[in-house]
Parts: C-alpha cells; structure tokens; sequence
C-alpha cells in the first residue's frame, strides 16, 4: 500500500511538474508560418543571391522573423501542399518569365489555397489583350485589376491617396513620379498606400470609359497580398549608383504577410544586450609592417596584430582565421610565422578559425574546376610578371642567398586578385581547403582546443560543396554580405539578409564589412576603416538590425592609421553595453534563427521549439505589452531598446513559453528602465546567462562570458544579499551588497569566466522573522 | 701668412660657405626625413614649428599627412581647416576636406564643404557630387537653392535646367518652369532626344496657349526621337485636346515614318471620337508612304480601316498581303472585326482559317461565332472560357445576350443567379437580371435583384 502511495505521489508530481516545462497537452497551439517562397528567374540571375529580393527584400522580411527560401521559376513551380508551412510567396522579376502563363494559374491557384502573394514590379508574365483576362483572374485576389494602359509621361499626375506609415520611408516620393501601368483597386477590401489620378490625357482603350476619374493604384495590400508597381518600391540614383527605399519595407512587408505579434527570433542581441563578436581573415599575416616602429625590425603584421589588437584586449573574444597556406613552405608559405599563430591561439580570447588553405578569390572558377585553365593564367601572369623576381636579379639573389619558399613558387602566387586563388602550386582540392585547412589550423592551437569557424575567403561565394565541407567537418561558416549603412551607403538596402542558400547548404553572412570596403580595396585612405562606427549606429537606432561585428585582416596591422582605427572599435567594445561572444557562436546564432519553430496558443502566448543556439526573442511595437513571468516558463530575462521587447531566453530550458500581458493603463507613460517582477529577472548582462533557479533564499544560474561580468537584475528581495561564484567547488569570487527597495541589482564580478563558465548565487541574507518584504506588485 | 696660404685660407672659407649654403634647410630635412620613412621624427618637428606659429603651406600640408598616415581624423580635420582659413583658394585642401567629411560620414560637413569647393572652382564635377546627393535623400529646397545660385555659372548645363524647370513645375511655379525649361531646351539644341523636361516644356506650352510652339519644338524632338512611340501620341492627343487637330495630324505624320504605331494609336483614338474622315486620311496618307510595312502593320491596318468604316480598302489590304502572312491572332482580330461591322461574307470567307488557340484566346468572339452558325456546344465551350468577371461592363453584357441566344432564358437566370450569389455579377448586369427574372415571373430574383440596385422595382411582381 505504501508502495502503490509513494508511485501515485510519484506519478502525480511527473504529471504535475510537466505542466511547467511544456504546454498542456490538451491546449492546441498552431504553428506559426515563418518561411516566405522567393520566386525568380533563373535565366536573369544565375545565383538566387543576385536577386533583387536577396539584396533588398530579405533583410527587412528575416528582421520580421522570416525565412525566405527561393526557388528558380524555371526548374517548375513547387506542389502547392509541399507549401503548408509557408507564409506567403514573393516575387521581383523584373521581366516576363518564360512560362508566364503557367506561373499565373500556379499563383492563382496557390492565392486560393491560401498564400499570400508579394508582387514586387513586374507581375513577370505577358500583358496584352489575350492573356489580361487571366492575369486579371489572379490580380484580383490581390485586390487589383490591370487596366494594361501605361502612363509614360506623368507629367500632371496627382498624388490622391498617400499613407505615410508606408511610403516616404528613406526619401519622399520623386518630383517627376515614374512612369506607370494602371492599375485600379477592385473593392473596397484594397488598402491602397499610394494612388494618383492619371494625367488627363491618358491613352484609352477603345470603348473604355475614362480614366481620369479612376484612381491609379500604386502601391497595395489586402487579405491576399500587396502589389507594388516597378520603380515605387525603391528610388535609383543612376549617378551614384544608389538606392533608396520608398516603401517601408518593416511595414509594408508585416502588412502584406499579415504579420500578427509573435516572438520573432532575434540574432542581434545575447542576455539583453547587443552582441559583439570579431573576427580576422589572416591575409597579410607574412606582410611585413609599415608601422615605423615594427618596420625597423621588419616585424611581422600578424606579429603586431596580436602585439596591438589580441594581446591587450583579453575581455574580448575574437576568431582568428588562418589562410594555412602561408605556413605551407611547399606552395610558397613562410612556416617560421606559424609560431606567431601558436601564440595567438594559445590566448584564452581567441577562437580557431581557417580562412582556407590556398585563399580562392574566384569560387565559382573552383566549382567547375579546370586545372588546365588555371596553369594557363598562372602562365601568363609568369609571362606579364616583370617586377616580381624574375629574370637577372632573381638569379643574383639565388646565387647570393638561399631562396625563400615564397621566392621559389612565385610563379604559382597570385600577383594580384584577379587570379583565381592566391597559391596555384598544387591543384584545387575541396578537402585540402576546408577540412585539412581547418586541421592545420588547429594543429597550431593548445591541445583540445579546436577550429570553430570557416571563414571565406575570396569573393565570399562558396559553392555547395565547400560550404558542406565545413559543416561535416563539424564547424560553422561565415562571410560575405558586407554590408553597410552610412554617408555613402544611406540605405537599409545595403544592409544584407542573415544568410545565403547555396543548394541545400546555407552560409552565413557576415554582419559588417572589413576594412576592405572603407578603404578602397585596401588602397587607402587607411583610417577610413573608422567609419564603421557610421553603420554601427544606423543598425542600432531606430532598429537593432545588426549586431556589432569587428570584421578585419591580418594587414590593418600594417599601416598605423588602420591599426588606430581598429584600436577604436575595440575600445568601443570594451567599454560599451555589448555581450562580446566568439564569432561561431553568433554563426551559430544566426543558423539557428531558421531551425526555430514556433507555436501559437492564443494571442498572447507561445511555445518555442528546435531554437538551437538562439536565445533572444523580440516583440516589435511593444510599448504596451510586458512579460507575464508568473506563467510564462524557461525565461530569464527581459529589456527593452527603441519599441521593442527582447525577451532572454534560458538555454538549459528545451521549449520555454513566453506569455504577455498588457500593461495596465495607470503604469503606461513610465520609464520601464526598472520594470516589475514577481521574481528575479535579468535587466541585461555582458556574460551569457543561463540554467536559473530561484527560490526564497536567494537565486542561481550559470554565467559565461568575456571582460567584467557586468549584469543588472530586478525583481529582487531588497535587503542585504551575498554574491558567490565558483567553478566547481573552487570559489573565485565573493561580494555582499544591499538590494534597494526597486528590487534592481548591478554588480560586476571580476572572474575570468572565457572558457568555462561560472556558478553564480545571490542568497539574500536571512531576515528576521516579522519583517518580511516581498516586491511583488 | 704666405700668400699661398692665405689663397688656401680663402678656398677654404669659401668652401666652407658653400658647404653651409648646401645644407638642407628644416623644410628640406623634413622631406628627407619623410622620404626616408623617419615619421616621427618628422612629426616631432613639424609640431614643434606648428606650437611655435608656423602656419606655412608646407607645415601645414605635412601634419596632415602625417595625422593622416596615424589615423587622427581630428587631426587631419584641423589642419585642414587652418589650411583652408589661411590659404582659401587652395582647391587642393579644400577637396581633401570634403573628402574627408565624406569618409567620416560627417555629411552636412560634406554638403558645406562641396558648396564652399564649387564657389572656389565652379567645376561641374563637385556640382554633380552635391546635386547628386541631395536629389538621391530627397533634399528638394536646398537642391533648388543651389540650382538657382549655379545658374551663372559655366557648369550649368540642359540637365540642371530642365531638374530646376520640373521641381518648379512639381511646386506649382508655372512661369518660372517655362522660364527654366525654355533654357533646357536652347541649352540642348544639339542633342534633340525627348526626355521628362521636354515633355513637361511641351505640356506647359499648350497650357499657356502656346500650341503652335508646342507642336514645332515636339516636331523637331520626333525627329531624332527613339522608341517613345507612346510620348508622341500623347503629344498628339494633347494637341487633339486643345481643338488643334491640324498640328496633331501633322505631328503623327512626322512620327509615322519613324514608327507607325504613334499614328495607329491616333487612328485608334480618331475612331472612337467618331472623327472618321480624319482616321481615314491618316490611314490613307500612312499606307501611301510607307514602301515596305510589316505583315504586322498590315494587319493593324486592316483593323483599323475596318473600324474607320472602309471595308473596301481593308478588303483590299488583305488580299495584297495574303491571308497566309497574317498571324493567327491578327486574323482572329480581324474576323472579330468584320463581325462588329457585319460584314458576314467576308467572315465566312476568313473563319476557315482561324485558328483553335487563337480563338481561345478570344473566347467571347468565338462563342458568338460559333452560336449565329448554330453550333450551340461549340458556343458553350468558348462561353464557359470567357472570363466573366474580368470583361468590362458592356462586354458582359455582350456575353449575356450570346448565353441566352444559347442556353435560353431560364438557364441564364440560373447562371446569373449563381454570378450574383458568388458576388461576380456587376452592377451593370443586375438591370438585366431583373428584367429576365420579372420576365419568367421569378419573383426572389426579381426582388434581390431590385434590392442589389437600390432602388425600388419597376413594378410589382405577384
């Protein structure tokens, strides 16, 4: 009988503790459809990361928490029941399409089943009098008719309807407004964001009524979709050369998608703060320094760069990527400067990284390989080459002294980027690049300390093979996207999506541009690498769009001005609110943002599954929501920047549920710097936080991170309180401090917490009995 | 002293004098020590000199270099700006200055700065950079501030005019758009392609009761004139619109030996406003001047005579070309045609040869075809095609009457019942809707119908 009572007991409190960790089981929760198709012509771009959408839409659609997957419109159109899961299709041809018909019936057909359509300039299929009624068949479940009459001169043309939520985002519409196809809304279900009144002497169809008392619709959304006429989403400066986007793409994009509040997974920000991560691509290692104090002593720039840039910045984390072929005597390498790489990796901050073996500049050269071809450039580069040894003096310096391995394969070295790799010695090996790259690389770091990233190199286009090299090989991959938002880039345009699909193989793309790009391809101005700072405050305000990379080369070590200007970056680093992690884990990060699923229980709650590394949640428009950390389960945190909520998730925790309430109208209109908790909560922390626990007496969790461990929490128990932290039983630090009344707790432990982590506890000191104070609201 | 050694003396003083004359003087050591990559000690000399007043170009030139090369923009910037106080005609600086800005993201600095260069050296090069960046963020007032000021200015060219001519317009400045766009047009005398300011010039033109400059400088852009086909009609509409159908036609002639379809469009155009004399002659004057058209244009022609109501040279045309050298669609096009003007022999004699895609593609026609010859499944095919719900009014009710001719009064109401329920019957068939349900005494129908309308019925039923 005891038996049969202790199993009940038993059994009750598995049913019962179940209910904190996953949804009620009898509670249906619908998925929450993330993935958008990109439709494009694959005959105007050979690489779907050409298109206008992964240049230009992607960004804003992956901010909104979606995940854009393209198809090349070309090899067929997918079965619409593979398409369940997918949101909504978007397409931005540019042109007719080769099968223009069958594109439609398949639109029209998918619209029924219930996607929504994005329709980006050209509809992408013929618009003449025998194929309008069918293109007229689909357009109407957007809401729009094609009247297929084309203003070309819109001189007189009047703007009727304007929403300005929409349109006006970088810049106001143009004076002359471009030409356009009229279009005309077919009900009043059609929210029209821009509409204008043709010129009065529009060319009329035979028999039609008039135009000049109809609308022209430009810009659209309704229950199936949006339409944007050609040149009305973005402004072209054919000058500079730039864009402008006169759409607001945030908005637009969350109407047209029919985009309700759910927990959009975020890649910009860690433990409530923005992330920080660095990483360098070693080109340049055995460059000698220009810096004139390393010059004379014909020092290395990898030498300075760890002297200058590694060594003296412990508390932040960062990837060093060695191209292995610079070690690699028999293909031209100097093996002497592997020592510097041994010193590097030996620091606690830094992270093993391979930028390949023999550095491609070309991929796409490497994925349909011809060795033929490349010993023929290798040739004529030979032939071209006068400056480069050969001849008399080469012969000299061989008589007088031994050769280097540099000087011996120089015929096989890239004089220049325009070869298709820079050590052409031996042939291409996908194996030798990646997998025994990354080997080599690790070879030279401490025993059990191992590569954790693939960097590209080159033109940053790896094909599939490559990219699957490295994931096998059990690494993550970064580079390319480069993107930047400053004076001579002024557009969220130029900011890249989080990743590019190559095959079944995704990359994922940098999030800023080296110094490469500020500097001319590295002809200079040097100090111009500084401007970063111009792309790191545009991507933080109004939008946290980005987290803050330091992404540069071995060879800013070989000019003072670039050092200088990387110097300034660290030091923002150091002393700004970031969470500095390796640049892997953000790989990781970003990987994991296409893995994550979410599932909807009512308006307010969801359960979030398969999230991998990633363990922000954000809420945009958030002002008036707030966490309701009674039920909501496996959070740790909460804070808020501009709008927006981020929400701290525990990484210990397998599928928390994060539940919202609205804030009460007499709180509204207050600073929610200190917002209320009915237990502890982290505010934000330079260290990543996870695995808490929190009773009565206090309150634990696991921290790991770089620098101080600054962190702030709320919801505390005012009162004295002790602060511990150990590794093991080991205790590497102690502090008592005095909770105030606001329940808010800063402090900063001073324990190296970079390569493994810490077990912190804050026991509030006991109380006497009577003088209880809860903070609870 | 001898004398031998008093001339030895003097060598050596001289020599010793040319000696110190040859020594490199601070600026030259200064080079010599950049030149020899000593940056520091260069740096600590040119500070001294500048903490000691020197503001000599050449110090001044040299800090900067030197900030530059350490990467101390503000630096750089500094001496920049003493550079430029004390020497303002320095392009030289004045450029980096800008450039720097522009590096540094500091761009109202930027836009100074190359406002500052054009007043120094008004190039057209920093003009482009200025207006160029300005007009891509949408900087109207200033733009038009600078353009006004460049207007003396040697740079200024047909395109600063005609960008000022249309932000004028764009703000509702009539006279001083005419003004600007008038000086476009004269500055680009030689380069007489149609673009927006022209087009806009040509408008204000006829709105201020100019139609016969209008019409002369538009026949001197048509000219020279590529692929703006649809612009020249709109000229010539708005020339038609104007009560000026005289330079309208010439016009479109002038465009027609270009391209015909200017002229086709305004035949098009003619027709539908009942001017059917003048359609013909354009028609007429077109096929007389033109050697070799297209199987292409010989068929649009043949529509369009057909429309114009000259069924003879239609007739003619097409025998000429040969009915094998017409498209399938354009042979459709012209039975559809024929079939509008009654000309039902000339039908009969074409429909042999139409082809079954061409007619599905104009499904309506083939239907009423099919249903006057009294192949009433074939009709039902081609109507069960038709897209309804996208054809304009009166061409829906064009398909009702062919329904009805072939599946009779009680399935219309059926259909047109199932339309209206399906929300795809338009306003303009719920009239006949009404009146086929009062008809076959359908009262529901009748009465929803009505109600649909909003109105009250015309009469009863019981």
């Amino acid at each position: 009988m005891i038996r049969f009572r202790i199993l009940f007991t038993v059994l009750m409190g598995v049913a019962f503790f179940s209910g904190f960790t996953h949804a009620t089981p009898s509670v249906r929760s619908v998925p929450v459809k993330r993935k958008i198709l990109a439709l494009y012509d694959g005959t105007r771009f050979k690489d779907s990361a050409d298109t206008f959408i992964h240049k230009l839409a992607e960004m804003p659609l992956n901010y909104l928490g979606l995940d854009v997957r393209y198809q090349d419109i070309n090899k067929g159109l997918p079965a619409i029941d593979d398409l369940d899961d997918f949101r909504g299709v978007i397409t931005w041809f540019g042109r007719e399409v080769k099968n223009g018909n069958a594109w439609l019936h398949w639109a029209d057909r998918a619209s029924q089943a219930g996607l929504k359509f994005l329709i980006l300039g050209d509809i992408g299929a013929k618009t003449d009098d025998t194929t309008l009624p069918l293109v007229n068949r689909f357009l109407a479940r957007l809401g729009i008719r094609l009247e297929n009459r084309y203003v070309s001169d819109t001189i007189g043309t009047r703007i009727i309807d304007l929403d300005k939520k929409i349109i006006g985002f970088e810049r106001p519409l143009p004076e002359v407004m471009p030409p356009y196809t009229l279009f005309t809304a077919t009900n009043s279900q059609t929210r029209v964001h821009l509409s204008v009144s043709p010129p009065r002497r529009t060319a009329l169809p035979a028999g039609s009524m008039s135009f000049t008392d109809k609308k022209a619709v430009l810009v659209t959304s309704n229950s199936g979709g949006g339409f944007v006429q050609s040149s009305y989403a973005l402004y072209y400066d054919n000058r500079l050369n730039r864009d402008k986007w006169l759409v607001n793409p945030f908005e637009y994009f969350k109407t047209v998608f029919g985009i309700n509040q759910f927990p959009v997974p975020d890649v910009t920000t860690l433990s409530g703060r923005r992330m920080y991560f660095s990483h360098i691509d070693g080109d340049g290692w055995n460059n000698v320094s220009f810096i004139e104090r390393y010059r004379k002593t014909l020092t290395l720039s990898s030498e300075v760069m760890l002297r200058e840039l590694i060594a003296p910045y412990p508390d932040l984390p960062v990837t060093v990527a060695l191209v292995t072929g610079d070690f690699d005597a028999s293909i031209g390498g100097n093996p002497d400067a592997a020592k510097i790489a041994r010193k590097i990796f030996a620091l606690d901050q830094v992270e093993v990284g391979s930028h390949t073996h023999t550095h491609p500049f070309n991929w796409e050269f490497y994925d349909k390989y011809n060795r033929h071809l490349e010993l023929e450039m290798v040739e004529k580069q030979a032939k071209n080459s006068s400056a480069r040894g050969s001849g008399i003096i080469a012969l000299l310096q061989g008589l007088l002294k031994k050769p280097t391995p540099r000087q011996k394969n120089i015929k096989y070295i890239a004089g220049s980027g325009d070869m298709p790799r820079a050590y052409m010695k031996k042939p291409f090996n996908t194996e030798q690049d990646i997998t025994v790259s990354l080997k080599l690389a690790e070879s030279l770091a401490p025993k059990g300390k191992t590569a954790r990233l693939m960097q590209w190199s080159g033109n940053t286009r790896p094909f599939e093979a490559a990219i699957r090299a490295a994931r096998l090989a059990g690494v993550y991959n970064m580079n390319g996207g480069d993107p930047r938002f400053d004076v001579e880039y002024s557009s969220i345009a130029y900011l890249s999506p989080l990743s590019r699909m190559v095959g079944n193989e995704r990359q994922i793309y940098a999030a800023a541009s080296n110094e490469n790009y500020y500097t001319n391809d590295w002809t200079g101005p040097f100090y111009a690498f500084s401007n970063l700072v111009k792309t790191l405050e545009n991507t933080e305000n109004p939008r946290r769009l980005k987290p803050f990379n330091l992404y540069y080369h071995t060879y800013s070590a070989e000019r003072q001005a670039s050092l200088k200007a990387v110097k300034s970056h660290l030091e923002r680093a150091r002393h700004g609110r970031y969470t500095p992690v390796p640049a892997s884990e953000y790989a990781a990060i970003a990987d994991s943002f296409f893995k994550v699923e979410i599932r909807q229980i009512n308006d307010h709650s969801w359960t979030i599954h398969n999230r991998g590394h990633l363990q922000t949640l954000r809420f945009d428009n958030a002002v008036k929501l707030e966490v309701d950390w009674r039920n909501s389960r496996g959070l740790i945190g909460s804070t808020r920047h501009q709008n927006a909520l981020y929400i701290a998730l525990d990484a210990r925790r397998k599928s928390p549920l994060v539940v919202l309430k609205h804030i009460p109208n007499t709180r509204r209109g207050k600073t929610y710097s200190v917002e209320k908790s009915p237990r502890p909560v982290l505010n934000d922390s330079r260290w990543k936080i996870d695995n808490l626990t929190y009773d009565q007496s206090g309150f634990r969790f696991r921290a790991q991170g770089f620098g101080q461990g600054d962190m702030s929490w709320r919801g505390l128990k005012s009162g004295a309180c002790s602060i511990i932290v150990k590794r093991g039983s080991r205790l590497l630090w102690k502090k008592t401090a005095n909770i105030p009344r606001t329940g808010q707790l800063n402090f900063s432990i001073a324990a190296d917490a970079r390569t493994a982590p810490v077990y912190v506890s804050i026991n509030y000191a006991p109380r006497m009995p009577g003088i209880e104070r809860s903070l609870e609201h | 002293m001898n004398g031998f050694h008093a001339r030895l003396f003097i060598v050596f003083i001289l020599v010793l004098l040319l000696g110190i004359r040859l020594l490199p003087d601070d600026d030259e050591h200064i080079t010599m020590l950049l030149r020899d990559k000593h940056y520091s000690k260069a740096f600590r000399k040119l500070k001294e000199r500048f903490a000691a007043g020197d503001r000599q170009r050449f110090t001044l030139m040299r800090l900067y270099e030197l900030h530059e090369l350490y990467g101390n923009e503000e630096e750089m910037q500094r001496m920049l700006a003493i550079f430029r106080a004390k020497h303002p005609d320095d392009i030289f600086v004045q450029e980096k200055l800008a450039d720097l800005f522009f590096r540094t993201s500091q761009y109202e600095r930027y836009l100074n700065q190359l406002e500052l260069l054009i007043k120094k050296a008004p190039k057209r090069e920093y003009a482009e950079k200025l207006i160029a960046r300005l007009e891509l963020n949408g900087d109207i007032t200033r733009e038009r501030k600078l353009l006004e000021k460049f207007q003396s200015l040697p740079f200024f060219s047909a395109e600063h005019a005609g960008r000022l001519g249309l932000i004028e317009l764009n703000s509702g400045n009539n006279r001083a758009a005419l003004r600007h766009l008038k000086r476009m047009d004269q500055i680009d005398q030689n380069n007489q392609e149609l673009s927006v300011p022209r087009l806009a010039l040509f408008r204000l033109l006829l709105k201020t009761g100019q139609a016969d400059e209008a019409a002369n400088r538009a026949g001197k852009w048509i000219r020279r004139g590529q692929n703006v086909q649809n612009l020249f009609l709109l000229m010539t509409m708005q020339l038609q619109e104007r009560g000026r159908n005289d330079l309208a036609i010439r016009l479109a002639t002038d465009a027609q030996r270009q391209n015909s379809a200017p002229l086709f469009y305004l035949v098009e155009y003619l027709v539908r406003r009942r001017q059917i004399l003048q359609a013909r002659i354009l028609l007429d004057n077109w096929r007389n001047g033109t050697a070799k058209p297209s199987n292409r244009e010989r068929a649009r022609y043949i529509v369009l005579q057909l429309e114009a109501q000259n069924p003879l040279a239609a007739i003619a045309e097409l025998n000429a070309t040969g009915i094998q050298n017409i498209s399938a669609d354009d042979l459709v096009k012209i039975g559809e045609e024929l079939a509008l003007q009654n000309q039902t022999a000339l039908l009969r004699t074409l429909q042999p040869f139409f082809h079954l895609k061409a007619l599905q593609r104009r499904p309506l026609f083939a239907a009423k075809l099919f249903a006057r010859e009294g192949k009433s499944k074939l009709a039902a095919y081609f109507l069960k095609k038709t897209p309804v719900a996208t054809l304009r009014p009166y061409v829906q009710m064009d398909w009702v009457a062919t329904f009805n001719s072939v599946h009779g009064d009680r399935k219309t109401l059926i259909t047109l019942r199932e339309m209206k329920r399906n929300g795809k019957l338009s306003r303009h068939l719920l009239k006949g809707y009404a009146e086929l349900a009062g008809k076959l005494g359908e009262k529901n129908d009748y009465e929803s119908a009505w109600i649909a309308l909003g109105g009250m019925p015309a009469r009863r039923l019981r």
